[in-house]
């Protein structure tokens, strides 16, 4: 009997809030894969940071088992990123699959986001299941949530289970429908094999471990296998499923999502989207839509405390070997000492690294303002690739700047259509088309230069739709543009780690809103220091923290200096956050306050 | 200067307890006299026989207390200390409790230096403060003080209240210049953890009270009063000797509630600052030798609050090092920055410095 025709395999599509891990958890629940008692809640989210932020960065597979009119089927649930830097490993979770579980909240209909995610779905020839979720509130639709669903996405709802993640309501019979609606995989196991790598992580123990799907072919320890973009060799040692530990088994074949480990030191070998097979009988084509990754949004990382640098170096390390994707280099600033220039997927991404270096590693850091890669164009004909604004060189020996530019998808109900343009203009974006994808939905399509979207782009498109708006996007290419680096002085001194590249149109208005902000964050010092910001030798905006006037603690009474003592440590303590630009103190807080100013 | 050995005792009872006030305190008068058996005890416990040339009864509100209290305390102190014959001894009062009777006792114990907080001569701002005197008050407790020949009498003032303005500051130093007093301290409110103050978000600013400070310091220097350490003002003669001791590492012995000590071996020790703990027979809570790079540090800290200054020599020889080397840089931005002076040997801080303080010995330690 062939195996694969009891296999099914699926990920679940949803809005961030509309309950995927909750639905993941009750699936595990109901099959019996975990009691309820042994699983920690949204147990798919193993990260701290992806349980409080309630989004899912790594991607967890879980194997269950679950009887249908007397046959037993397995089912793995593969679950993905919700968030458009790890697109990416999207589409590769989405090419491990046959199907996918849309859910729609019956309390708020499709979300435009859900959209995109689901066209790649269908891009990959999956089947989709949609699950009306939510029953239980008092607001849920559930009879006009079918009909958005079948007007919007154009997929047949009439069957679609309404359920309640939460309450455990109908969860039977998502699983019954994802048998009956999800086609089985149709690999040959008797072909050369042939698995995707669709994730990887790092176990000290282990070693960089592959979560694969076994499209053709069988693998099993002992194997030489191959990673064919890699062009590695190694020796499995071990193969197994995820129940949703990790499980040994004697072998994975065609149909079956496990893990892989063969002695790997780095994931850099293991990486996402490349194809496994066997070393001696190697198959002929691997699987498609591989893509090396490429770091897009750049920042300066540094320790508050400078002694602390080997200690985030180690940090560092550490993370890269379950992170292929992070970049980093020693980098040092006259400011703030050394540390590193790190390279990362898109700003969550950078925000999760900043967060898990301080979290999990205990470090204190200071970051500079996000950057992009320039390409700079020497007057002697040099090319040179920057994203760090220090390393620009000077203004006299730059022919021209290109910077990136991203085709921008912004889904958005109408009424922002205004908001969104604005913003959009203020961001040197060009607005290409726009397409209503009904009546309540609006597809906008922006060029936008990536300079623009690392900065506080996200914000303000969240303030201006009140959250309504999502927005995806991809490097589109580069562009000659007027780019000119923003410096600032502080009492005189240029403070490396402030200056910015910028377009020249907002190199005022920038300038401007930065010495500001950096009035408001400094504090007052012995004597008066002027903060001005500069393109060359040209000041366009200056501002004065006036000199402190009086600190001391009048009173000392009865012999009690315990108060003036406490007041002396904590201001030693103070003095130790502080970086000394020139004469001038600046608080590390200041370096990060900066990254968040409205302009 | 007078660097030999003081006593200071805390007396811990109020009328009531003031809006900005921190200082241990309670309102219970049936504590009073159990307090004052609970101070004898560990006056007596802890005395030694050693000369004392300056005792300063402060609180808390000493004037409040029953009649013969301070004669039982003064008692219990000469009967365990030795006062030198030159020995500066204050208690301090509320205009409102300063009566015949209560300088008649001091007078009878050898007390020869009353300090009065007046905090202000405006009505309203004594209600903010939530003093239960009015704006006169003042004159007439002076007034009685001196009746009973009594005449080294301090006054202290506080400034940057809210609503404060720098022309009612100027009114009360007039004021008190007016009844020609000898020594006057003006503090500048400060916002203390746990007082009404700090519940209500009170705030003071700085740049205003370094502004009132400017004022308070020209008026009183115009009128004969010389300014020997951040807060204190005195005509010549009568600088508070047991006030400067604090700042240039004198043993002193704290006896009360919260009250603080420096014993030999630069012991620093704490009283608990719970009454009835206190008064229950547990004293010292805490007490520590202080290392010798934090005394260091507490002599720059303490011995920069006064005119006097810190004496480079002995510094260099107590903890030997060479302070003007060390500190070479920090010392002359310092100075070029007009906030501290170093003339025959001595480091000072500057009138401009006195206000900066903090930021000052950050810069030396």
């Amino acid at each position: 009997m062939d195996k694969q025709r009891n296999i099914r395999n699926f990920c679940i599509i949803a809005h961030i809030d509309h309950g995927k891990s909750t639905l993941a958890d009750r699936l595990i629940e109901v099959t019996g894969t975990k009691t309820k008692r042994e699983m920690e809640d949204q147990l798919l989210d193993s990260m701290d940071i992806e349980r409080e932020r309630g989004i899912t960065i790594k991607l967890t597979p879980v194997r269950m088992k679950y009887n249908y009119e007397g046959e037993e089927y397995t089912l793995n649930l593969i679950d993905t990123p919700g968030h458009v830097d790890f697109t990416n490993e999207v589409s590769r979770s989405l090419a491990a699959c046959e199907g996918a579980i849309l859910i729609v909240d019956a309390t708020q209909g499709v979300e435009a986001q859900t959209l995109a995610n689901v066209y790649l779905a269908v891009d990959n020839d999956l089947e989709i299941l949609p699950v009306i979720n939510k029953i239980d509130l008092p607001s849920a639709q559930v009879e006009a949530t079918r009909k958005e669903i079948e007007d919007v996405i154009g997929i047949e709802a009439s069957d679609a289970p309404a359920i309640s993640a939460k309450d455990g309501i109908n969860i039977e019979s998502v699983l019954e429908q994802a048998v009956l609606t999800f086609p089985p995989p149709k690999g040959n196991v008797d072909a050369p094999l042939k698995a995707l790598i669709f994730d990887s992580f790092y176990d000290n123990y282990l070693g960089a471990v592959c979560l694969v799907r076994v499209i053709d072919g069988k693998i099993k320890s002992g194997m030489k296998i191959r990673m064919m973009h890699k062009h590695k060799e190694f020796d499995c040692v071990e193969v197994g499923v995820f129940s949703p530990e990790m499980q040994k088994t004697e072998c994975l074949q065609a149909g079956d999502v496990g893990y892989v480990c063969a002695s790997i030191k780095n994931v850099e070998d293991t990486a996402p989207g490349d194809t496994i097979t066997d070393a001696g009988n190697p198959t002929k084509e691997p699987c498609p839509g591989y893509k090396p990754v490429q770091p897009v949004v750049y920042c300066g990382i540094f320790p508050v405390d400078g002694s602390k640098y080997n200690e985030l170096k180690d940090a560092l390390e550490k993370l890269k070997l379950s992170d292929a994707a992070l970049f980093f280099e020693p980098e040092v600033s006259t400011a703030l000492g050394f540390g590193f220039r790190c390279g990362f997927l898109g700003l969550l991404h950078m925000e999760i690294i900043e967060e898990r270096l301080e979290r999990e590693f205990n470090l204190d850091l200071i970051t500079t303002a996000p950057s992009v890669n320039y390409n700079v164009y020497k007057t002697n004909g040099e090319m040179l690739t920057v994203t760090n604004p220090s390393n620009l060189p000077p203004i006299a020996e730059i022919d021209h700047i290109e910077e990136p530019v991203v085709t921008a998808y912004i889904y958005t109900p109408p009424e922002y259509i205004g908001s969104i343009m604005e913003l959009c203009m203020e961001k040197r974006g060009v607005s290409v088309d726009m397409t209503y994808l009904d009546a309540t939905r609006v597809k906008m399509h922006f060029e936008i230069p990536l300079n623009e979207i690392v900065f506080d782009f996200f914000d303000g498109l969240k303030s201006r739709t009140r959250g309504y708006a999502s927005l995806d996007y991809e490097i589109k290419g580069y562009e000659k543009s007027e780019l000119v680096k923003l410096d600032i002085l502080l009492n005189n001194d240029v403070c490396d780690a402030l200056s910015l590249i910028v377009h020249r149109d907002k190199a005022y208005g920038r300038g401007r809103a930065l010495a500001e902000k950096l009035k408001e964050v400094i504090p007052r010092q012995l004597f008066e220091i002027p903060i001005q910001a500069a393109i060359g030798g040209k000041i366009i905006a200056r501002e004065t923290v006036k000199a402190m006037r009086k600190d001391v603690l009048a009173k000392c009474y009865g012999g009690d200096i315990t108060r003036k003592k406490k007041l002396l440590e904590k201001q030693k303590e103070g003095k130790k956050r502080m970086r000394q630009v020139g004469s001038v103190e600046i608080p590390s807080e200041a370096f990060m306050s900066v990254l968040k100013i409205d302009t | 200067m007078d660097k030999r050995r003081a006593i200071y005792i805390h007396i811990p009872f109020c009328k009531r307890k003031c809006n900005y006030c921190a200082f241990v305190s309670v309102c219970d008068e049936s504590k009073q006299k159990p307090y004052i058996k609970a101070l004898k005890n560990e006056i007596e416990k802890r005395g030694n026989g050693a000369e004392i040339s300056t005792v300063y009864v402060g609180g808390g509100t000493p004037s409040t207390l029953y009649k013969g209290a301070i004669t039982e305390v003064l008692n219990c102190v000469k009967n365990n200390f030795v006062l030198t014959p030159d020995c500066e001894i204050t208690v301090e009062g509320n205009p409102d409790s300063i009566t015949d009777d209560f300088c008649v006792e001091c007078k009878q114990n050898g007390v020869n230096r009353i300090s009065m907080g007046v905090q202000s001569t405006c009505n309203e701002i004594l209600t903010t403060l939530g003093r239960i005197h009015d704006k006169t008050a003042y004159l007439c407790a002076i007034e009685t003080v001196r009746n009973h020949g009594i005449f080294n009498i301090s006054c202290d003032l506080i400034i940057g209240v809210p609503n404060q303005s720098r022309e009612q500051v100027r009114a009360d130093v007039l004021e008190l210049i007016n009844t020609d007093i000898p020594h006057i301290s003006v503090y500048a409110l400060t916002i203390e953890e746990g007082t009404p103050f700090y519940r209500d978000n009170v705030t003071v600013d700085e740049d205003l009270q370094a502004d009132m400070y400017d004022d308070v310091f020209a008026l009183l220097t115009k009128n004969g009063y010389n300014r020997y350490e951040v807060s204190n003002f005195a005509k010549s003669g009568f600088e508070s000797r047991h006030n400067t001791k604090y700042w240039y590492g004198a043993i002193y012995y704290g006896f009360g509630a919260s009250a603080h000590s420096l014993s030999d071996g630069f012991i620093r020790s704490e009283n608990t600052s719970d009454v009835d703990d206190y008064i229950n027979g547990i004293t010292t809570v805490s007490s520590r030798v202080i290392p010798i790079e934090e005394r260091k540090e507490e002599a720059i800290m303490l011995n920069l609050r006064t005119v006097y200054g810190l004496d480079i020599n002995d510094f260099n020889v107590k903890f030997s090092c060479d302070l003007l080397r060390d500190k070479a840089d920090e010392i002359s931005k310092l100075k070029k920055l007009g906030l501290v002076s170093v003339k025959n040997g001595i480091l000072s801080a500057t009138d401009k410095g006195f206000y900066l303080l903090n930021s000052i010995i950050t810069e030396l330690i």
